[in-house]
């Protein structure tokens, strides 16, 4: 397992043939030319364990757009696999350009699974899924579940395993964005996240470090009971409101990565996971009040299966 | 001349699934998923038992409710059919009896 005493060996792999890291199903082999971005990353993964570096499912990199031309004007690039990927960007931006190329190889990648494009959180065996678009608030409740006793799955896709209900956990770091920043630090701490950058095509963007136990568990799946759509609405009264199934499949398919590639089979599971949960929408104001109607909903006996 | 005759077409293959009155298929040749109504899904599970015409189609419809359809039924059926084939769930059928 990586820790925080071994910095030194992460970054210096980080810096020189790249680290294999173990997360949840996957290994990613990580590295970057640029020095600064090296104790980020080894901040963020500090728990990660090493994966097999023979056999990675993708290779992310950061490093400067060109020898020359790049390091003149401050710019910096992705590769994947060996490729260039993207446009150059601003070097300041190389830690959420980082995760957002990763989130990138999540997305396309392993198609063995259906990916749905949601957060997810496991308490006591049971998932919550939530569903919804960029803004919806996603992230910031997932974050926030963490501090309520849920273990992160992801706060970005949800894993399933095709032929099984189960929801795979991929933990890694919590893009969180403006001011949900400073929400999120408030109940985690300061040293909990990484550097804030700001000034990137989402704004200020920063990430909560994956608990440790959330690492730890990562091999342990979960039984999907709730999907939840959340919508935030700054000063709006929180509402929970139940949501069809057939309603549920249609609006999850609908922010899926691969359930179109997976034909019959991606119907078949997502209707399997649709079918073991009880689906709402949950509209809310405040971040109280959303993770209150989440409790709530949470506490409510498990209805027939 | 003959009514004309339509029906799942053969090489299709669907998924089913209901819940409640809520019923939606997965079209695997085209990868949409349809939401449908009882009487939506029901047409289509006839559809897909052999090429029928509208009057032919909403018999089979009324049936379980021992009712003769009438020409606001074929009428509802004649849309049901064109919507069904907009979408591709169901075609005309060549041989005509």
């Amino acid at each position: 397992m990586m820790s925080p005493d071994s910095t030194t060996d992460h970054g210096s792999a980080l810096l020189g043939r790249g680290l294999p890291i173990r997360c949840g199903p996957l290994t990613m082999r990580v590295g970057t030319s640029l020095p600064e971005l090296a104790p980020a990353l080894s901040f963020l993964y500090q728990d990660f364990p090493r994966g097999d570096d023979s056999l990675p499912d993708f290779d992310v990199r950061v490093g400067h757009a060109s020898p020359l031309i790049g390091r003149a004007l401050g710019q910096a690039r992705a590769s994947i696999d060996g490729h260039r990927a993207f446009d150059p960007f601003k070097r300041r931006h190389a830690l959420p350009m980082f995760e957002w190329a990763v989130n990138f190889c999540v997305f396309t990648r392993p198609n063995r699974y259906l990916l749905l494009h949601a957060g997810v959180v496991e308490r006591d065996g049971r998932g919550l899924i939530l569903s919804g678009n960029p803004g919806a608030g996603k992230s910031t409740l997932t974050a926030a579940l963490l501090f309520q006793g849920w273990r992160l799955f992801s706060d970005e896709v949800a894993m399933v395993a095709p032929g099984t209900r189960e929801v795979l956990a991929l933990p890694r770091p919590v893009s969180l964005k403006n001011e949900s920043i400073e929400i999120i630090q408030r109940v985690a701490g300061a040293d909990a996240l990484g550097p804030s950058v700001s000034g990137t095509r989402k704004g200020t963007v920063a990430h909560l470090r994956p608990p440790t136990e959330s690492v730890r568990r990562a091999s342990e799946p979960a039984d999907p009971r709730w999907i939840v759509f959340p919508q935030f609405e700054a000063g709006a009264a929180v509402e929970l409101t139940p949501v069809s199934r057939a309603d549920a499949l249609l609006r999850v398919a609908a922010e899926s990565f691969n359930y179109s590639v997976l034909g019959a089979v991606g119907f078949d599971t997502l209707a399997d996971v649709v079918e073991g949960c009880s689906c709402h929408h949950l509209r809310f104001g405040t971040l109280a009040d959303g993770l209150a109607a989440i409790q709530s909903l949470a506490e409510t006996k498990d209805v027939a299966r | 001349m003959p009514a004309l005759r339509f029906r799942v077409p053969v090489d299709a293959h669907l998924a089913w699934r209901r819940w409640d009155d809520e019923h939606l298929v997965y079209h695997v040749e085209s990868g949409d998923t349809h939401r449908l109504s009882a009487v939506g899904a029901s047409a289509l599970q006839h559809l897909r038992d052999g090429p029928l015409d509208a009057r032919e189609l909403a018999g089979r419809l009324a049936s379980p409710a021992q009712l003769t359809p009438d020409a606001a039924v074929l009428d509802t059926v004649e849309r049901l059919l064109a919507d069904l084939c907009d979408v591709g769930l169901v075609e005309p059928a060549d041989d005509v009896a």
